[in-house]
């Protein structure tokens, strides 16, 4: 059932329970979003080291349950990570959404490419890819975005 | 609802077709003559001028000036049809069935403990503003939809009024002469399966 795609676990449960929301510590990159068509909004704030790692990121929001996950899923995946590797995990991601294609980066885990891809169901809800991805535009303009 | 812009002596009204079981994209605009005859055109094209010289121009009368350019024709015609089909159902009538489908569905939308209903108001038009506790109207509206029910969910063009009422979106059932109260029975099953998704 395609709806069972769409809401699996996964995420229900970061929907429900969103990971690393509110203002990361010493946070000196964001971008904020929002879908005047359906109300959503999403900040994503990151604290981006001298050596490009990711030391903090985290994001304030309201949105469906779709917006919400995936904002907490990219928080969780990321962390820690460097920016051109969050960019390519970005891309994929899109890529996924749009093309179709699997996410295969080596250097994420297989929980996390399992948790990643659990947003694949949204490809058959073209109303919803809009929920799914506002986040990860936004990541790339808060990468770009210093901000103190 | 009917209306009658004589009764109301209004100076303008607007009218979207589509609201009508009319084409998208259509509008009419009712104007009183003497505010049509003062007014200048607010777009220039073909069939609004009288005549055009080169250092003056005189309009067509309106409410002619005021249509500058192609008509939407198959629009046109397609919403004469609609207004044929509401004046032989009878809009009396189509109050009526309304009304009685919209009381069963607010009946049994309010036996649902999870489902608040937006609004109370002593004239109501045939909709029904709800949400569900812990399910985001965009959820619901795609979930609804899974089972063949189409409902809108957002902000609807009101985002101060949903900033007051403290919600970020709400979802809205619209009732119009095709609905009946098996449908108020298939939304309401549908919405329980919001809940058994949402694990509520």
């Amino acid at each position: 059932m395609e709806l069972k795609e769409l809401y699996q676990e996964i995420i229900l449960d970061h929907a429900k329970n969103p990971r690393n929301k509110g203002k990361c510590d010493g946070f000196n990159h964001d971008a904020k979003a929002h879908n005047p068509l359906c109300g959503d909004k999403v900040h994503i704030y990151l604290k981006l080291e001298k050596d490009k790692n990711i030391s903090g990121i985290s994001f304030e929001g309201e949105g469906c349950a779709i917006s919400l996950a995936s904002a907490s899923i990219l928080t969780d995946t990321l962390k820690g990570k460097d920016l051109n590797f969050s960019r390519k995990v970005t891309n994929d991601f899109l890529n996924m959404l749009k093309n179709k294609t699997k996410i295969t980066l080596n250097s994420l885990s297989e929980d996390q490419i399992t948790t990643i891809s659990s947003l694949s169901g949204v490809q058959e809800f073209p109303m919803r890819i809009k929920c799914a991805t506002m986040a990860w535009h936004t990541l790339l303009s808060a990468l770009e975005n210093k901000n103190k | 609802m009917g209306l009658d812009v004589q009764d109301l002596d209004c100076d303008f009204y607007a009218i979207s077709c589509h609201k009508m079981y009319g084409p998208n994209g259509l509008g009419i605009l009712y104007a009183k003559k003497k505010w049509l005859d003062v007014l200048p055109p607010y777009q220039g094209g073909g069939g609004m001028i009288s005549e055009v010289k080169k250092d003056d121009i005189s309009y067509a009368d309106s409410p002619t000036k005021y249509e500058a350019g192609t008509m939407q024709t198959a629009e046109v015609v397609a919403f004469a049809k609609s207004i044929k089909f509401i004046e032989e159902l009878g809009i009396k009538n189509i109050e009526k069935h309304e009304k009685q489908v919209l009381e069963y569905g607010l009946e049994q939308l309010r036996k649902n403990n999870s489902v608040n209903i937006i609004g109370n108001p002593k004239n109501r038009a045939s909709i029904m503003s709800f949400t569900i506790k812990g399910i985001h109207p965009h959820d619901i509206a795609t979930i609804l939809d899974d089972d063949g029910v189409a409902i809108r969910a957002g902000h609807h063009c009101c985002q101060i009024l949903h900033d007051k009422l403290g919600i970020p979106a709400s979802a809205r059932a619209s009732i119009g002469v095709y609905n009946d109260k098996e449908d108020i029975d298939v939304l309401c099953e549908s919405i329980n399966k919001c809940k058994k998704v949402f694990q509520i």
